[in-house]
């Protein structure tokens, strides 16, 4: 996970390398209070690499101009993200800017120092402009005097900017990162050097192990009185700016759309990039993926029933799919169990007898509500083919209903924790009666289908179980997965023709 | 190297919830398990053998140790690694998840230094079939024979040598290397393993895209490999990774000469296996006839 820059230099400051007097801002009020005297550069807090050029970074002489200044850096979206902070630093001038980072090298499986003589926004650092040193053994000083050195550096500056160098890889090792890396390293003309900018990866796996890291990344977004989103591995809540599949290794679960409309579910990540290839060589294109992962312990016995179940629930929320490809294999994958666990759903009106429906709020806050009220279905139902002119839809308060409005007040707090938002407030579900403000109202009543291929099967106990309710299984993926495709061009054949 | 039934196996961490599952596997499928280790319960029986504090008193009570298999948690999983590499243990299989970057480089240089063959981490092991099981691999799925197979994802692992084994095809060693970013052994490590196994004939190499080692291991095989090569690289359809740091360009471009290319491209991976001569499968069920017809 990438810090953002301010998030960074807090932990550059802990470790002694230079940075500028900064003061973060969320709002346009907060600049009365700066203590950094002008001029200031005001910095979009994003994540991207090329906020400069996108006009992230602008400098202002005077409050006037800072106030102008943050104001169109708070409405400038980057990579389609606002900044909630900016970073005010003081401005610096540079004679010199130089590239430096420490990442993990895979292949030699050892630190890699990197540093360049040119840095900066416009730099060349193809492969003939980097130096690069290998930390071989255990770490001494000289590594990163080659590495000075290496970069054309002598005398004095030599010195400096080894021993900056070296601060970094104490950064990167004493808190587990993948990344650190300062570009550029300005050096003024004191010839004193300078942190221009801060990128810092963190190892998501090292996490638990670094509270303070935790500490900075929960500052993430201003929750206000909402709960932080929790940071522990299997728990992890989607936050909008990760769709990194990386990262999603470890998070059983988790959801990654795609722009197709077969989902996938599998558990292990290359099986789920296998059968995403399977599908499209079968015509397919896949609606995205979950990997479910490994029963673990501590999580009740049908854990991965439990997840299979909550990656559905994902997929059928956030994307198009009528078809849902489940693909599992392992030693302790209990087929029958997860099967169970899919038909107890049907039978208790849970997952299958939902309406699924997408609310398109004014404020462009979409919130995909889930609800197994029959008469909210129904009466969203008879909505649906109205489209337009706001509405209310009451649910009334009976006994089976509680359960769908807990589901509702569920997602659309997952939904509020990651997105931007306003003006929903989740306490109102609490109250017996459901109001919600049905624009654009988008329903869908039809169940998926599901095709299922899972190793070691008891194949007529599960042929049986599975007759009355939409599933198929399969004896081969291949066969799985072509099953799955023509079900969904059938879909969406009889989805165009309406 | 010494993959055989007489190989002797401790388990360390033999009380974790994933231990307690595969440990009896292994034993059901003839790995002689002599004793297992979980701090704090030293005296106890587990799976029938007996539990010590240390490896170094296992191995005075039950004699030398060919094999640890590492079921300890991520964060101690290098630890016990190191205490059986310090017992004089030169086999070690981490099947731990979440395992910390740079507590494995820790690990490797020490293994390095001692010459200490290392799988994993997050990895079911090794597994030859017929003989002995290393680890977590569903022991029903393969069959002995002569491809051997090197993967960096467990699932596809036991997906290929199913579908192998449905076709005729058995396995003569099949081991994954595990999909972290810094693993005990690499790829390439294994290719020259496998080209030096007797046993094996084929070698069905899975990777997955995203990573530099599917690279490295063409560059390999076009260098040092003599003996056939399947290959399958996962996630030719996947999304493309998000926008990166320039020291990601920067390793990326070492390798395939690229800037703007940020991951390896699947591109780049296809052409160096082409030009190495491997017989490249879009998906994985083509491996079972390209074997077949290289071992005709």
């Amino acid at each position: 996970m990438d810090l953002l820059e301010y998030q960074a230099k807090i932990l550059f400051a802990e470790h002694g390398i230079p940075t500028l007097p900064s003061q973060r801002i969320s709002s346009l009020s907060d600049i009365r209070n700066l203590k950094i005297p002008f001029p200031v550069m005001l910095k979009s807090q994003v994540h991207s690499r090329s906020r400069g050029r996108a006009g992230g970074i602008r400098m202002a002489a005077n409050t006037i101009d800072a106030v102008a200044a943050a104001q169109s850096i708070f409405r400038l979206p980057i990579n389609g993200q606002c900044p909630d902070t900016l970073l005010v630093e003081a401005h610096y001038r540079a004679e010199r800017e130089l590239y430096l980072a420490v990442v993990l090298e895979h292949n030699a499986r050892r630190p890699l120092l990197l540093g360049a003589a040119a840095g900066g926004m416009d730099a060349d650092l193809s492969p003939d402009r980097v130096v690069h040193v290998l930390v071989e053994e255990d770490f001494s000083p000289f590594y990163v005097r080659r590495l000075a050195l290496g970069m054309g550096l002598s005398g004095a500056l030599m010195r400096s900017v080894a021993s900056v160098a070296e601060k970094m890889y104490r950064l990167f090792v004493q808190r587990d990162l993948d990344l650190v890396e300062i570009n550029p390293l300005g050096v003024g003309a004191d010839g004193t050097l300078m942190a221009l900018d801060a990128k810092v990866r963190v190892n998501d796996g090292a996490l638990a192990r670094h509270p303070m890291l935790s500490n900075i990344l929960q500052g993430v977004k201003d929750l206000g009185d909402r709960p932080a989103p929790s940071l522990s591995r299997a728990s992890s809540p989607k936050m909008s700016t990760e769709s990194h599949f990386d990262e999603l290794n470890d998070r059983p679960g988790y959801w990654t759309p795609m722009d197709g409309s077969v989902a996938v579910v599998c558990n292990g990540m290359g099986l789920i990039l296998a059968t995403v290839d399977w599908v499209a060589h079968a015509g397919g294109k896949a609606a995205g993926f979950a990997d479910v992962g490994w029963p673990t312990e501590g999580e009740g016995e049908n854990c991965l029933g439990d997840r299979v179940l909550l990656a559905l629930e994902r997929a059928i929320a956030t994307s198009n799919c009528q078809t849902v490809l489940i693909n599992l294999i392992g030693p302790a994958i209990n087929g029958v169990q997860i099967i169970r666990r899919l038909i107890d759903e049907f039978q208790t009106q849970g997952l299958w007898q939902n309406l699924v429906t997408q609310f398109q709020e004014s404020a462009s806050t979409k919130i995909t509500a889930l609800s197994t009220s029959q008469s909210l279905s129904t009466a969203a139902h008879g909505y649906g083919s109205q489209t337009d002119g706001p509405a209310e839809l009451e649910v009334d308060a009976e006994a089976p209903i509680s359960r769908g409005v807990l589901q509702v007040q569920e997602r659309v707090e997952t939904s509020l924790l990651g997105e931007d938002a306003q003006g929903l407030d989740a306490q109102k579900f609490d109250e017996p009666s459901l109001t919600l403000d049905l624009r654009n109202l988008k329903c869908r009543s039809q169940r998926p289908k599901l095709v299922i291929h899972c190793a070691n099967l008891d194949w007529e106990a599960c042929q049986a179980l599975v007759e009355p309710y939409p599933i198929w299984l399969c004896s081969t993926i291949e066969t799985a997965v072509k099953l799955a495709v023509d079900m969904d061009a059938a879909n969406m054949g009889a989805a165009t023709a309406q | 190297m010494k993959l055989t039934p007489d190989c002797k196996v401790i388990i360390q961490g033999i009380h974790e919830a994933a231990a307690r599952f595969h440990t009896p596997l292994m034993q059901r499928y003839g790995t002689q398990i002599v004793a297992g280790i979980s701090p704090g319960e030293g005296g106890a029986v587990e799976a029938g053998v007996p539990v010590f504090d240390l490896v170094e008193e296992a191995i005075a009570a039950v004699g030398p140790i060919d094999t640890t298999v590492v079921f300890a948690p991520a964060f101690q999983a290098v630890d016990a690694a190191l205490e059986a590499i310090a017992a004089g243990i030169r086999q070690v299989v981490l099947t731990s998840d979440g395992v910390p970057p740079l507590d494995m480089v820790n690990l490797v240089r020490k293994a390095e230094a001692t010459e200490t063959l290392v799988v994993g981490p997050n990895c079911p092991g090794i597994i030859v079939p017929g003989q002995v099981l290393l680890g977590m691999h569903p022991p029903e799925m393969y069959q002995p024979g002569k491809v051997g197979i090197v993967s960096r994802s467990s699932t596809l692992t036991y997906e290929v040598a199913r579908s192998l084994t449905a076709a005729g095809l058995g396995q003569s060693i099949a081991v994954c290397v595990g999909p972290d970013q810094i693993v005990g052994s690499s790829l390439l490590q294994w290719l020259q393993i496998l080209d030096e196994d007797e046993a094996t004939e084929v070698i069905v190499l899975i990777g997955e895209v995203g990573s530099d080692s599917e690279l490295m291991a063409a560059r390999y095989i076009a260098e040092a490999i003599d003996k056939p090569v399947v290959v399958y690289v996962a996630g030719q359809f996947a999304p493309k990774r998000r926008e990166i740091g320039h020291a990601d360009e920067i390793l990326a471009a070492r390798l395939v000469g690229d800037r703007s290319a940020g991951q390896v491209p699947m591109e780049s991976i296809q052409a160096a296996f082409r030009k190495a001569k491997a017989r490249w499968c879009d998906r994985p069920s083509k491996i079972p006839d390209a074997v077949k017809r290289l071992l005709r």
